[in-house]
């Protein structure tokens, strides 16, 4: 096991694990009305543009699957769309994605997610999409995009290659 | 053999996102397979396990156990207070009945709340309690304030908790002004809907909603929330009801599973 590898698993551990931790215990306090931020959303996008596409991807699965693990829903709900998120900011990184550029990439990504998992959850409920869509997703992606730029301000230097 | 060697590696990166999502696919279809339960227990008892150390912290020892007793009888005297009051009506209404009674008893075991589920929608609540190995699966949970949800998994000390605004979630009430049963199911928000009330059926703001009895999972008269607003809607056969919880799910700290009695 190389370097790369050790601090991947070295971050992966510690900012994953601990952000599932986190937003199980503490982000139900930070809720507006009914919005939370997703910091493991934020997480696999940090992880994904440190490391690629292929560790990206695997953080956003394994993440996705003990978020889900921890709900009543079925378990691959978050899995998948943290998948392809994960994948997609590291995607972004190979392919020269670079400054505000990536910023409005990391935005759709979210927008994405939420829009993936609000599909799913659709089915599960009475309630048109539409509904959804304008009061869970749209303001679930402001949040989420705030917070990641409050994790990238505190904690850039663990997600940058130096 | 070297070109399907060639061709995983050119698109190793692709595969791997394909290898995710076929999994999260079978995942999703299959969430009752021994497997994906078993990985649902190992992860619930690990998180269970930190999720219990940290809430300990902010503990007051001292006070524990005398307020955990203070709340279990607060919870039985609400639970008896809303049977008196369902049986009122009942005797107001049905005076031949007099010699009415339950039939079926309760314990409550109290659990602490641990945590939230992690995804953005609160769905479940994890619960911890040294007693949990008396509790079965879809038991319902309450508190003093009404009706919380029901269990879906345990694993050692701990459970999750299907709470009502769950989008799965879907409980049988009844209107106690006027008897009708209707359905509870979440509105997207932090509210219930009550569905499938026939828009001749008069239903007024603050009316107040209980466990119909019409389910194996939840015992009749518990409080489930309170009518906020009613709308007839013309081109369709039912009202558009919002519902207030009775029970505040942001503040949750300490809950009651119920037990039936054995004979």
């Amino acid at each position: 096991m190389n370097h790369e590898q050790k601090y991947y698993l070295t971050v992966f551990l510690i900012f994953g694990i601990g952000a599932v931790l986190i937003q199980g215990i503490f982000v139900p306090y930070l809720e507006i009305t009914v919005w939370r931020p997703d910091f493991v959303l934020v997480i696999v996008l940090l992880i994904g543009k440190r490391f690629g596409c292929i560790k990206g991807s695997t953080a956003g699965f394994i993440l996705g699957i003990l978020m889900d693990t921890l709900t009543s829903m079925p378990i691959g709900i978050s899995a998948l769309p943290k998948s392809i998120v994960g994948y997609t900011s590291g995607k972004m990184k190979s392919v020269g994605v670079s400054g505000t550029m990536y910023i409005v990439w990391f935005v759709l990504m979210i927008l994405m997610h939420e829009t993936i998992i609000y599909l799913f959850l659709q089915f599960k409920t009475d309630l048109p999409f539409a509904q959804l869509l304008y009061s869970r997703v749209f303001p679930n992606t402001i949040y989420t995009t705030f917070m990641f730029f409050v994790v990238s301000f505190f904690f850039k230097k663990y997600f940058t290659e130096d | 053999m070297s070109f399907l060697l060639q061709l995983i590696s050119r698109f190793r990166d692709s595969l791997t996102l394909l290898a995710y999502l076929v999994l999260s696919f079978l995942m999703i279809i299959s969430s009752d397979a021994k497997i994906v339960e078993g990985l649902r227990s190992t992860t619930l008892f690990s998180i269970g396990l930190i999720g219990e150390f940290t809430d300990s912290i902010s503990s007051y020892f001292s006070l524990r156990e005398s307020n955990r007793k203070l709340t279990e009888e607060n919870a039985k005297l609400a639970y008896e207070n809303f049977q008196l009051q369902d049986a009122l009506l009942e005797n107001i209404r049905l005076r031949k009945l007099i010699q009415f009674k339950y039939q079926t008893q309760y314990d409550l075991l109290p659990a602490k709340v641990i945590g939230y589920s992690p995804i953005d929608i609160v769905t479940g609540i994890l619960l911890s309690s040294e007693d949990i190995g008396e509790v079965t699966k879809n038991s319902a949970v309450m508190t003093s304030d009404g009706l919380v949800g029901k269990i879906v998994k345990l694993s050692g000390n701990y459970a999750i908790c299907q709470i009502l605004l769950d989008p799965n979630s879907r409980i049988s009430v009844r209107v106690q002004r006027n008897r009708e049963i209707g359905m509870i199911a979440w509105d997207g928000g932090n509210g219930l809907f009550l569905e499938y009330i026939p828009n001749t059926v008069e239903i007024r703001p603050g009316d107040v909603l209980f466990t119909s009895g019409f389910s194996q999972i939840y015992p009749p008269n518990i409080k489930v929330g309170t009518v906020l607003q009613a709308e007839i809607n013309t081109e369709q056969l039912f009202q558009t009801i919002r519902v207030k919880p009775s029970v505040n799910f942001n503040t949750l700290e300490e809950v009651f599973i119920l037990i039936a009695e054995q004979d």
